[in-house]
């Protein structure tokens, strides 16, 4: 009946590992989807800002080649025009829509950043150079409007004249609340006729690396690089701090890297909370693993009493009997993280069948309405590591007492 | 012979008519006749404003202005719901007060009045000489009217229309109709006064429009495959002008009127 209780601690050691891994898999890909979206909206992993007592580059060029040789050739350097939208609108076959923000960008350069949006419809392919516009699905939704209709974007120029222009909608995305909803996208050249201003102005340079994201050892060193070519503010974990400043006119002609944290303070809260819930699901769950498989090992070990007085019986040391119980202890873990891991990407394939888009305010963390989790090799170890190590000590404990017995008091037990 | 006489005289009058005014005098009459310069104007305003395809909706409102000092105060008096919002401008500035919130909020003069077809700016003076000047004028008729056709382009900023054409009449600079552009060329707004009434203010006349439709060329809606857009007609009653109490144009005349 003993192999009862071994697959019952298999079961519990494979659904503990296997939840940990699949809720670490979860906030992985979760975070990995709002940091996209993120990046496609300030323009990648850091953006270059500054000026002189403004955000705002009167010609960028010279800018662009300097960062350009900061960063290599590993980052794309591209320059941006935020537009502050909030009185313009735009209308189709009568229904208007206001803005919030129109975001002007060289689609050449930002290609590969732009491939990462989830379009419902379209694409960013063709709208380099062109008066195409990307919107996301809830203003074309409001508007009534697709793929290739046009659509007149009325604004108000540098000047303060009202002005509209004619756009064709070339893709339509599926964005969040916080970054897209009122959030359009078009030519930078296009935007900055429409808007007045002289052609090579921008007010942020983005910097976007197509691979893994830059750790902080190197904002730090970029933070250095740029220092030797530009006035730098210091590193700021919330850009409002140099914003502040900026516009205060106290700094006079200075220019900030806004790594992209800096840019979501708002956001940190929930992403802390986030990673706080998941934290205390995978504590609580390696607690269960690590007290029922060591509690449950030393009832096993006791009612294995006679076993191990017959093996000390024989001559093995208790170094050797306990090194037997860890062998099978730490068997009965691999195995269970193994069953585990196979769980927790059944688990993946389950919850990317269910549609998150209905839930106010969740879009962010969603890839394509669905929470699309992202397994890493790091996750996957580290959780074998926390079980493994923690559960073999918290065993080791448990048969203490077990193998100091003499194999004549052993042998006096009965089971 | 009285063809003859009759078409001298057309052409005397004609001549007469058209050197009574330059084009830049013209304008000028224009833009002073939507000024009440010396006092103050009041006048009920009421403004029915049709969505296609979701019916009408009217908003009354009555209106103080003096113009001398860019000054004026526009109080809701209905529907119901609205009663008690009102407009103020005054330094420069547009604010609107909500009775629900107690609170003002800076609003613009390009912002649309109550959600209407008509701006804020319509109900101030209209500075078409000054902030304006003449790209081409000729002469147009209008119905029966004898008009003369200004198109003008802003030649300062922050003018809420960079392109405006307006119909003039020429004997007397009463403006007829007036559309609205983009910086681009686009038709954003049309509007027309069909007719205006005289207000007698001591030795002074002024012309007031009984009704103006303002006709939107953007928003509407498309109703059996045909965009249709949204009109407003605004149609102004019980004018008066007479000395006001400098407290109509501050925010505790508004919000001491809105408790009522």
């Amino acid at each position: 009946m003993r192999w009862r209780q071994y697959i019952s601690l298999l079961f519990v050691c494979a659904l503990g590992s296997g939840v940990s891994l699949f809720a670490l898999f979860l906030i992985n890909g979760m975070l990995r989807s709002l940091s996209t979206k993120a990046k496609i909206y300030y323009g990648g992993d850091y953006q270059f800002v500054g000026g002189l007592n403004d955000l705002s580059f009167g010609d960028y060029r010279n800018f662009v080649t300097k960062i350009e040789s900061v960063f290599g050739g590993k980052a794309v350097v591209s320059p941006r025009f935020d537009f502050d939208a909030a009185s313009s609108a735009i209308y189709f076959e009568g229904v208007g829509v206001r803005q919030r923000i129109i975001k002007g960008v060289d689609f050449d350069r930002e290609k590969k950043l732009f491939e990462k949006f989830n379009y419902v419809d379209g694409s960013a392919e063709k709208m380099a150079g062109t008066n195409g516009v990307l919107l996301s699905d809830k203003i074309a939704q409001m508007l009534e409007c697709s793929v290739g209709d046009q659509v007149t974007l009325m604004l108000r120029t540098a000047q303060g004249y009202t002005n509209t222009v004619q756009l064709v909608v070339k893709g339509i995305f599926l964005d969040s609340s916080v970054f897209g909803f009122y959030t359009s996208y078009m030519d930078l050249n296009f935007l900055q006729k429409a808007y007045c201003i002289p052609e090579f102005y921008a007010n942020r340079i983005g910097i976007f690396f197509d691979g893994d994201s830059p750790s902080s050892a190197d904002d730090a060193k970029f933070q250095k690089l740029l220092e030797a070519k530009f006035d730098m503010f210091r590193m700021v974990k919330d850009k409002y701090i140099f914003y502040d400043q900026l516009h205060s006119g106290r700094l006079g002609e200075k220019y900030a890297l806004i790594p992209l944290y800096a840019n979501m303070k708002e956001l940190q809260v929930v992403i802390d909370a986030i990673k706080v819930i998941a934290l205390f699901v995978i504590v609580t769950l390696i607690a269960i693993i690590v007290i029922g498989i060591s509690s449950t090992y030393r009832v096993i070990v006791m009612k294995r009493i006679n076993e191990i007085g017959i093996f000390k019986a024989i001559g093995m040391e208790r170094r050797s009997v306990l090194l037997l119980l860890l062998s099978e202890a730490s068997a009965l873990l691999v195995a269970g993280c193994i069953f585990g891991l196979l769980l927790s990407f059944g688990f993946c394939r389950v919850i990317e069948k269910f549609n998150f888009l209905s839930i106010p305010a969740f879009n962010i963390f969603l890839t394509d309405g669905i929470l699309l989790p992202a397994p890493t090799i790091f996750h996957v170890a580290l959780i074998f590591c926390v079980v493994t190590v923690t559960t073999i000590f918290a065993v080791l404990f448990s048969v203490q007492t077990a193998i100091k017995i003499t194999p004549v008091q052993a042998l006096a037990v009965t089971e | 012979l009285k063809k003859i006489f009759a078409a001298i005289f057309v052409l005397v009058s004609g001549i007469f008519f058209a050197s009574a005014y330059s084009d830049e005098e013209l304008l000028k009459l224009a833009q002073e006749n939507t000024a009440f310069y010396g006092k103050d104007f009041k006048g009920f305003y009421s403004l029915v404003h049709e969505k296609p395809g979701e019916g009408k909706s009217v908003t009354d409102a009555i209106m103080y202005r003096r113009d001398s000092e860019s000054k004026w105060t526009i109080l809701i008096t209905g529907p119901a719901k609205d009663k008690g919002k009102g407009y103020l401008q005054f330094d420069g500035n547009i604010w609107f007060y909500d009775p629900a919130d107690h609170r003002f909020t800076f609003t613009s003069a390009r912002d649309k009045f109550q959600n209407t077809n008509a701006n804020n700016s319509d109900f101030a003076p209209q500075f078409y000489h000054r902030d304006y000047s003449i790209f081409s004028a000729e002469d147009a008729m209008l119905g029966k009217l004898d008009c003369r056709k200004f198109v003008l382009k802003a030649k300062v900023e922050n003018v809420t229309y960079p392109e405006v054409h307006i119909w003039v009449t020429k004997d007397d600079g009463l403006v007829r109709k007036k559309e609205d552009y983009s910086l681009s060329g686009q038709k954003l707004r049309t509007s027309a006064v069909p007719s205006y009434q005289v207000v007698q203010d001591g030795s002074a006349k002024h012309f007031i429009p009984v009704k103006m439709l303002i006709t939107d060329n953007l928003r509407g809606k498309k109703i059996d495959g045909k965009v249709q857009y949204e009109k407003t007609q605004v149609t102004i009653s019980n004018i008066t002008f007479s000395v006001l109490e400098n407290s109509v144009y501050t925010k505790p005349y508004l919000e001491m009127m809105s408790e009522k």
